[in-house]
């Protein structure tokens, strides 16, 4: 990553609050015009590091930057191009939504003479048009995450801050999150998005991984999956019997790392083969066992996804082990 | 170039609607104080209910005919309830709360006085009220002086009818003298003789006795006169037994004026009437303003400026709390507003808010309860938006005490307690000791209502002690208010 299209840095920071907990040595950079995503579970400081990305927090130490400033220090102009969702719902529930929409735009002084059309793009966006005239206390919960949704891009900003959007969200609704943050992002927008939902991690451009105030791992998702899992994954399903003999085999192909044998309920001769890159491997390893192992009865082959949640176990796992 | 003030109105027109979309509260914030103004001028007598009373009479003056006498005196101020000759009965009465007051009169009332003794009528009671006992201990006092005014009514009475008959006897003696002279026949001079033994035997008793002769001749009364007049008379005895009367011409015009003057005073103690003796001097009240006002009148002012006050202090207390715990702040510090936008904002909503509430509260005590309004209104809306303003600044401050809705509504109550026992609301402040009078100075009901009363009362402009203070306090709490809320602003830590 080139420093310059950094829009967001964060050297060594670090925020302590009692009883050693806080956020320890943060190493962030967001390029422009991607999507970070910040993962971990609730307590690990992804918060707090969005806080410190705002300038609410002051860090104890180390440096942030934001589009080239101190949070601290930010102008009302700079002020004037960030988004900001937080966390839990903090509009009004005896405002309607276009109420609120309206207060947010006067926040960021937004003319009321000339920003009915914009109010009307950001409403249409998060798909309230309909329910514009409705109070915020009668809207649904994840009515009410997509009206703070509008609030947070009413202004039209450059950068998106995002502090768990989806959380207690269905999942047909965080779909469509995800859907409007990468609309977003593709617009040209910068958006720093956290989630307890470790699945989320696909829709980002990149990801940190948090736990306990420390950030495990940061790069892209598939760049993460390979250095949780030690590479990419083969899946080859034989007969039973031919398990043995198709283990032997295949670690004696020079792209096979490891196998393991890994059997279902509906698949007990479920193999799964480790190497750096599975769509390059396939065909080598598939056109091997055919023709040097032709007594093997192949059932399936194809490359497997792991789902986000073992390979965050498994970073997980690497940190308690002092790995990572 | 209009983005601060894009953001200052954004709070104004969100407080608005969000103070508007509950109607069932701007209701009770006006037809609230109106009723509970309107329920205490119905509702309150102004009059403390009659004292009841057990009378305790000595056995010996129970059938004196004066006991009724005193009875309706009694009854002008107490409700009597029993007349007994047993205390102890009486002290049951008052154990048992069937009486308010047990009052002893002793015996020999009139033994005593007539001794120049005083008499004591006590006056037993169990209030731990100290107002109830005031009230008490002052009719006791009324009743009591009605009662020596009876006493003395009697007396003079008595008096006069004495000085009367002297006077007679005194203008008799002086036309005889008037009469005597050389040729005066016998029977004359006989007549004038029985005449001064008459008079001889008076003056003697007045000699003798120097209270009765102040009471016969008034208290001016002079004992060397009433000496000389004696020796004067005994030898014009004396001069008429011999019947030498030319020698004594001197003495007898002597006499004759001693009489007269005598005779004068006799006759203006026996003409004036005795009321006028005995409470020469009574009292003419008059108000220069025509009369007082009712209590809801004169309450009113106090009442506007409390409920305003209380109001403005619940808005400002609790609306930064209810940003803080809804998370708005956070959202605050991330946008390009400032505290002090923020909290302008929320004062010019307040103020217009709570002054259109006032303007609707005046003009339903003016129109409806007919509470009147004499002053300047220029200075009235001076005042009220001084008045609100620095009550608004209050109620803020607390919010920077405050952790929750429940604390700042607590802290709002304690201010309105505060408010009704040390802003004169009830007590007046000069009844209070100078350092608690400071602690009435810092509240801005206080000058609220002094000013309220001055414009709406009697027609008088605020003073400016009244306006700085409230300048004053408006400045102070902003200031107490920025410094703590900005430490927040901005810093979640």
């Amino acid at each position: 990553m080139a420093e310059q299209s950094n829009i967001v840095e964060m050297n060594q920071t670090t925020l302590r609050f009692a009883d050693n907990v806080g956020v320890f040595d943060l190493n962030v950079y967001v390029p422009k015009g991607t999507i970070f995503g910040l993962i971990g579970p609730s307590g690990c400081g992804k918060t707090t590091t969005v806080r410190l990305m705002l300038g609410l927090y002051k860090p104890d130490s180390g440096t942030i930057r934001v589009m080239g400033r101190d949070p601290r220090h930010f102008s009302h102009t700079l002020r004037e191009r960030i988004g900001y969702m937080p966390q839990h719902f903090a509009l009004y529930p005896n405002l309607t939504v276009i109420e609120n929409v309206r207060f947010v735009a006067s926040l960021y002084g937004m003319n009321p003479l000339t920003r009915g059309r914009r109010l009307r793009e950001v409403l249409n966006f998060v798909e309230l048009a309909d329910a514009k005239h409705r109070l915020a206390s009668k809207l649904s919960g994840g009515m009410q995450r997509r009206l703070e949704l509008a609030g947070g891009l009413v202004h039209n900003p450059v950068l998106l801050f995002a502090d768990e959007p989806t959380a207690g969200v269905d999942p047909v609704l965080r779909g469509k999150f995800w859907e409007q943050f990468r609309i977003l992002r593709d617009q040209g927008h910068s958006l720093v998005i956290t989630t307890q939902y470790v699945g989320e991690a696909a829709y980002c451009d990149y990801v940190g991984v948090m736990r306990q105030g420390r950030i495990l791992a940061i790069d892209t998702p598939e760049s993460l999956r390979k250095r949780a899992m030690g590479g990419e994954i083969i899946s080859m399903v034989v007969q039973p019997q031919d398990v043995l003999p198709a283990t032997q085999a295949l670690i004696h192909q020079p792209l096979v790392k490891s196998v393991y044998h890994r059997p279902t309920h509906g698949k007990p001769g479920l193999l799964q083969i480790y190497v750096d890159e599975a769509s390059e491997a396939l065909p080598v390893v598939f056109n091997y066992m055919h023709t040097e192992h032709p007594e093997i009865n192949i059932l399936t082959t194809e490359e497997y996804t792991p789902p986000w949640d073992d390979i965050f176990i498994e970073l997980m796992q690497e940190a308690e082990a002092g790995s990572v | 170039m209009f983005k601060p003030l894009i953001r200052l109105f954004a709070f104004y027109g969100k407080e608005f609607n969000e103070v508007r979309r509950q109607p069932r509260l701007v209701l009770s914030l006006i037809l609230g104080p109106f009723l509970i103004l309107l329920l205490f001028g119905l509702g309150y007598k102004g009059t403390p209910p009659p004292l009841r009373v057990a009378l305790v009479i000595p056995e010996s003056e129970m059938s004196d005919p004066r006991v009724e006498r005193v009875k309706q005196i009694i009854q002008d101020k107490f409700v009597l309830v029993s007349t007994t000759s047993n205390e102890q009965e009486a002290n049951q009465l008052l154990d048992q709360g069937r009486v308010d007051v047990v009052e002893v009169f002793p015996d020999q009332i009139e033994e005593k006085v007539t001794n120049g003794q005083q008499v004591w009528v006590a006056f037993r009671y169990d209030k731990i009220n100290p107002i109830d006992e005031q009230w008490l201990q002052y009719t006791g006092y009324v009743e009591v002086n009605a009662l020596n005014q009876a006493l003395l009514m009697q007396t003079a009475g008595e008096m006069q009818d004495q000085a009367a008959e002297t006077n007679i006897m005194l203008s008799v003696a002086r036309q005889q003298l008037d009469r005597l002279n050389e040729n005066s026949t016998e029977q004359d001079r006989a007549q004038t003789r029985e005449t001064i033994d008459e008079l001889q035997d008076v003056v003697a008793i007045l000699v003798a006795n120097p209270a009765t002769a102040e009471k016969v001749l008034g208290p001016d009364t002079d004992p060397a006169e009433l000496q000389k007049l004696s020796e004067n008379l005994q030898a014009l005895d004396q001069a008429l037994a011999t019947g030498n009367i030319e020698d004594q011409k001197q003495q007898i015009q002597e006499t004759r004026d001693q009489i007269d003057r005598m005779e004068k005073i006799t006759h203006t103690l026996s003409s004036t009437p005795s009321q006028a003796l005995v409470q020469p001097l009574m009292l003419d009240y008059q108000n220069v303003r025509g009369k007082s006002l009712d209590l809801v009148n004169f309450y009113a002012p106090g009442v506007l400026a409390l409920i305003l006050q209380h109001i403005a202090v619940t808005l400002g207390a609790l609306s930064l709390i209810r940003e803080k715990l809804l998370g708005a702040l956070e959202m605050f510090g991330v946008a390009p507003t400032s505290m002090t936008q923020v909290l302008m904002g929320k004062i010019s909503a307040y103020t217009v808010f709570i002054g259109i509430i006032a303007l609707l509260l005046v003009l339903l005590l003016v129109f409806a309860l007919h509470v009147p309004f004499l002053g300047d209104r220029v200075s009235f809306a001076v005042t009220l938006i001084l008045f609100i303003l620095a009550s608004i600044s209050v109620g803020l401050m607390l919010s920077t005490l405050s952790n929750s809705d429940t604390q700042a509504v607590q802290l709002s109550m304690i201010v309105l307690l505060v408010s009704i026992f040390f802003s004169g609301f009830f007590l007046p402040l000069e009844q209070f000791h100078p350092f608690a009078r400071w602690i009435g100075y810092t509240l801005p009901v206080t000058h609220g209502m002094q000013s309220f009363i001055n414009i709406m009362l009697l027609g008088k402009s605020p003073t400016l002690f009244n306006w700085i203070w409230l300048a004053g306090i408006f400045a102070f709490t902003m200031i107490f208010t920025m410094i703590a809320w900005g430490r927040q602003f901005r810093r979640l830590r």
